[in-house]
This record gives C-alpha cells, sequence and structure tokens, in this order.
C-alpha cells in the first residue's frame, strides 16, 4: 500500500447491530487510486462494511476517518433497485446528481450533459430513452455505474455488481471498472462473494472468512498458503495468458 | 347537458370531486409503484373512524378525519418490518380494525342516521361549500409539494439504499409521502366515502402505468383520467338516476382492462409493423 494519506481509513472498527458486533478488530485503509476488493462469502460482513464506508453504520468502536468527506458514487446490487419504476436510462443517470442539488433544485443543462457523459463513458448513451426496466442485466449495471460516475465521485463503491451475469458479461462489467481505475483514476471499492471477480482487477485486498480477516496487498494476501488456511481447502493460484486463475480443491502434485 | 352543472350541488360535487381526483390520482402512482394500495384503503377506513369518533364528540368530521388518517400514516411510515410478519398485516389489522371501530364508535353514539351513513357510504351530492373549500386547499397543497419534489419522491422509491447513501433522508421523505396521502385521503373521504377515496387511489394509476410509457407520462395521465371519471361519473349518474360514488367507481375499474387491452393491441400492431430505420423503435439488444 502506498504511504500518502488514506481516502478513507478504519482503525480498529467493530461493527454491528443494536449493539450486537458483527466484525471485530477491522483494519484497513484505501488511498487514491487504488482498488480495494473486498471478498467473503454471504453473512460474513461485507454488506455491514459497505454501510460503514457510507456512512450508514456507525461503529461501535474504533474510527472511520475519512479525507475531508469524499464525495462516494455508490452502485446498489441490482437486485436492491424496484424495475417496477418506468424511468428512462437517462432519468437513472440523472439521479445521480441528486446529492449535489438541493431538495427544490431543478437539474441544469449541466446535470443533464454529465448524466449524458457518464452513460456514454460506460458504453450506453444510445440507450438513454430506454426504459431501465426493458434493459439487460449488463446494460442495466452500465446505467447503475454511469449513475454513479453522474455523481463526479473520488470513491467508487460498488455492491455485488456482477451478481447474477453470464460469463461474458461479467468480464465486461469487471474490465469496465478496472478501466475506470487504472486509466482514468478512480478509486474503487468492490465488493463480492467470488475471489476471481477481483482476482486480476484489486491492488488491495479484504478478505473475509468466518471470524478470520486478511488485509493487505493483492500480491501478499493472493498467496497460496494464505489462501489454504483461509478457506481451509487446497488453493492453486496459476498465470494463464498473463492473468490470475485459481483452481481449488486440487492439492499440489 | 350544461343544464347539470348549473345546479348548485353538482358544481360542488364537480369541483370538490375535480380536486380529490387530481391529488388521489397524482399520490396513486406512488401507491402502486411502491406495492402499498391497501395503505390507501386502511388509511381512508382511519379516516372515517376519526370523522365518526368527532361526530360522537360533535366535533367537526373534517378534523377528527384529518387527524386519525394523519396520525396511522405517520405510524405505518415509521414503523419498522415486524420480524415475525410481513408489514402489509399491519395495513389489514389497521383496516379490520378501523372498520369494526367505526361501527361501534356510531352505535354507541347513537349516530346510525342519515350523517352515520354519509359517513360511511359517503354522498357527493351533499357537499357544502366549506367542505368544498377545505377539500380544495388540502388537495392543492398536497399537489403542490408533489410537483415541487417530485424527484426526490421518485428516488427515494426507486433506490432507498442509494438515496440513502447520497445523504438523503429517506424516512422524511416517506413519512412526507404517507403524511400527504394521509391528508389527502381524509378530506376525500369525508366527502367521497371510503370506496370512491380508495378507487382514486389506485385504479387511475394503474391504468396510467398501464397506458404511459414513462413515470411523466403516469403522473400526467393518472389524475387527467380521475378527474375524468369524476366527472363523467356525476353526468351520468344525474342523467342515468344512479348512486354517483358506486358509477365513478365502476366507469375507473372498467379503465384498467380497458388499459390493459389498449396496451395489449399497441404492443401486438408494434409486432408486426415495427418501425423502420431511424424510427423509434427499441434499439436491439446488445449481448455482452
Amino acid at each position: 500500500m502506498t504511504h500518502e494519506q488514506p481516502l478513507l481509513a478504519f482503525r480498529d472498527v467493530t461493527l454491528g447491530y443494536g449493539g450486537v458486533p458483527v466484525l471485530r478488530h477491522l483494519s484497513f485503509h484505501i488511498c487514491a487510486g487504488e482498488f480495494l476488493g473486498i471478498v467473503g462469502p454471504n453473512g460474513a460482513g461485507k454488506t455491514t462494511i459497505l454501510r460503514a464506508i457510507l456512512g450508514l453504520v456507525k461503529p461501535l468502536r474504533g474510527a472511520i476517518e475519512r479525507r475531508a468527506a469524499p464525495v462516494i458514487g455508490y452502485v446498489p446490487q441490482r437486485e436492491h433497485i424496484d424495475t417496477i419504476v418506468p424511468v428512462t436510462a437517462l432519468e437513472v443517470a440523472l439521479m445521480g446528481r441528486a446529492g449535489r442539488l438541493s431538495a427544490l433544485g431543478r437539474e441544469s443543462r449541466r446535470d443533464r450533459e454529465v448524466a449524458r457523459q457518464a452513460l456514454a463513458r460506460v458504453g450506453v448513451e444510445h440507450l438513454e430513452s430506454r426504459l431501465f426496466r426493458d434493459l439487460s442485466g449488463g446494460e442495466q449495471q452500465r446505467v447503475l455505474i454511469a449513475r454513479a460516475l453522474a455523481a463526479e465521485p473520488e470513491l467508487l463503491v460498488l455492491d455485488e455488481p456482477t451478481n447474477g451475469m453470464d460469463l461474458a458479461s461479467e468480464h465486461s462489467i469487471v474490465e469496465l471498472i478496472r478501466g475506470l481505475n487504472r486509466e482514468a483514476g478512480l478509486t474503487v471499492i468492490l465488493v463480492t462473494h467470488v475471489l476471481p471477480v477481483v482476482l486480476n482487477a484489486a491492488t488491495t485486498i479484504l478478505l473475509l472468512e468466518g471470524d478470520r480477516i486478511l488485509t493487505g496487498d493483492l500480491a501478499e494476501v493472493l498467496e497460496e498458503r494464505t489462501l489454504a488456511t483461509l478457506y481451509r481447502l487446497p488453493v492453486r493460484l496459476l498465470q494463464v495468458g498473463g492473468r490470475r486463475t485459481l483452481v481449488v480443491g486440487v492439492a499440489d502434485e | 347537458m350544461s343544464d347539470i352543472f348549473q345546479l348548485e350541488f353538482m358544481r360542488l360535487a364537480a369541483v370538490a370531486g375535480v380536486f380529490a381526483a387530481l391529488s388521489l390520482g397524482i399520490l396513486g402512482v406512488y401507491v402502486v409503484l411502491k406495492r402499498v394500495v391497501f395503505v390507501g384503503l386502511a388509511l381512508a377506513n382511519l379516516a372515517t373512524l376519526g370523522a365518526a369518533l368527532a361526530m360522537a364528540a360533535d366535533w367537526p368530521a373534517e378534523v377528527g378525519a384529518l387527524l386519525l388518517a394523519l396520525l396511522g400514516a405517520a405510524t405505518l411510515a415509521l414503523v419498522g418490518t415486524p420480524r415475525r410478519v410481513p408489514a402489509e398485516s399491519l395495513v389489514g389489522w389497521t383496516f379490520a380494525a378501523a372498520s369494526a371501530a367505526t361501527v361501534l364508535v356510531l352505535a354507541v353514539s347513537r349516530r346510525a342516521d342519515a350523517d352515520a351513513m354519509r359517513l360511511l357510504f359517503g354522498n357527493v351530492l351533499a357537499i357544502t361549500v366549506p367542505e368544498a373549500a377545505a377539500l380544495a386547499v388540502v388537495a392543492l397543497v398536497v399537489v403542490t409539494v408533489h410537483l415541487l419534489f417530485a424527484r426526490r419522491f421518485v428516488l427515494v422509491v426507486f433506490d432507498p439504499e442509494t438515496a440513502r447513501a447520497a445523504g438523503i433522508a429517506t424516512g422524511a421523505w416517506t413519512l412526507a409521502l404517507y403524511v400527504t396521502l394521509g391528508a389527502a385521503t381524509a378530506v376525500s373521504v369525508h366527502d367521497t366515502g371510503a370506496l370512491l377515496a380508495f378507487a382514486l387511489v389506485t385504479l387511475p394509476a394503474m391504468a396510467a402505468l398501464l397506458l404511459a410509457r414513462g413515470l411523466r407520462g403516469a403522473f400526467l395521465l393518472a389524475p387527467l383520467l380521475a378527474v375524468l371519471a369524476v366527472l363523467a361519473g356525476l353526468v351520468l349518474s344525474f342523467l342515468l338516476d344512479l348512486p354517483t360514488g358506486p358509477l365513478t367507481v365502476a366507469l375507473l375499474a372498467a379503465a384498467v382492462p380497458a388499459a390493459a387491452a389498449w396496451r395489449h393491441l399497441a404492443t401486438l400492431a408494434r409486432r408486426h409493423h415495427p418501425p423502420g430505420p431511424g424510427g423509434s423503435g427499441q434499439l436491439p439488444r446488445r449481448a455482452w
């Protein structure tokens, strides 16, 4: 990890609901330009961490330090969106400007321009007048990323963005997010229960497994022995075509 | 037909009906999209109970209706989802308890007279000038609030989690939605009866969502359909000598399958005559 002042830092944080801890002694940070993958099975506390990052859950103990309240672009799980509401892709992208407008504020020409640019940035500008509910899963995900980008964020936070997608859509979305991080310099936090999703995209990682938490640079954490200890399974880390891939359950020959 | 509106009671009924239709028609779009149509019914019955309690205590019925509907709206908006039973069961409880309590209050207070019948079933033709004025004022406030803050309400209905993450107080906006629904329902119930108020919240929004392509269209079409049904109901009930409220509800109910049939035919027509290049048809889905 770099030594500049972090954009966001968890210092020995305990998180929970109604005074009951869910996660204890959580310490990690993310600096500008990094890509943090938060990986763990369902029920491990990923969403709780995400809600704490968004400021929706206060720590029971410890401190969450933010560098001058960074603007966060949030991409929720698609399943949480009620697609019965007949809004167009452009109207969804415009919702990203809501945090910058007062309750009485009307979107300006610039707001519409920013929303259109965000749609173009993720390759769905041609869908702006289509209803969100009529789009494919991959298209909907791109529109939701465009909405987050329309907020002109310093930090992009994505919750399970590849859930329920086929292989091609998953690859396309991960490459899009990777591009936003590597080429546009956007800081990214991606929450997923599938480690391979962030294997070739993240720069740092936070692995949750039971009551164990591993965090650090991807290269440090992604070590066969470490992963085998964490998951209590033989894990092989291979390089195929210059990309990392995992094989689980096969012991070293 | 112009003779019909020469009569003062018909003019008052038309004014009250139009304002009730405008406010409830707009609110209905949120109610239908949020899947809380029975909240409208529960609030209508709470307003009736409030009016019955007020009448028993010799208070103005509108005051009781408004107070109890607002209290119910705030409670339903603020109460969390129970762990052991679905949230909508609370709406069912409210409906059952309010309906039974209304009849009991009327029985105990020995008000089972014409006032009580009007309270239970409404009579849009018996509206007085102050009642119509009160309904118009509340409806105008509700419509203004929803015109000014439409974007906030839509965001909170579409994706409350992201709205919260953007620093928007979703609880307060949900409360505002329910309170405006409670107020509009309460003043309408006293004049139109619970059945017509409930129908005005639910049916025009259903038809509008079936007919309109987008949300903007649905917000324009729902109050328009509601107003047309109210006016048609008044005229037809006068000409056919039928009760106004049930006839208006029947017209609104008929509008829903008619809208569904129109939607179906429009879809079929698009399939058989797809727009050519440069047309406004849907673009092919992109395979990722």
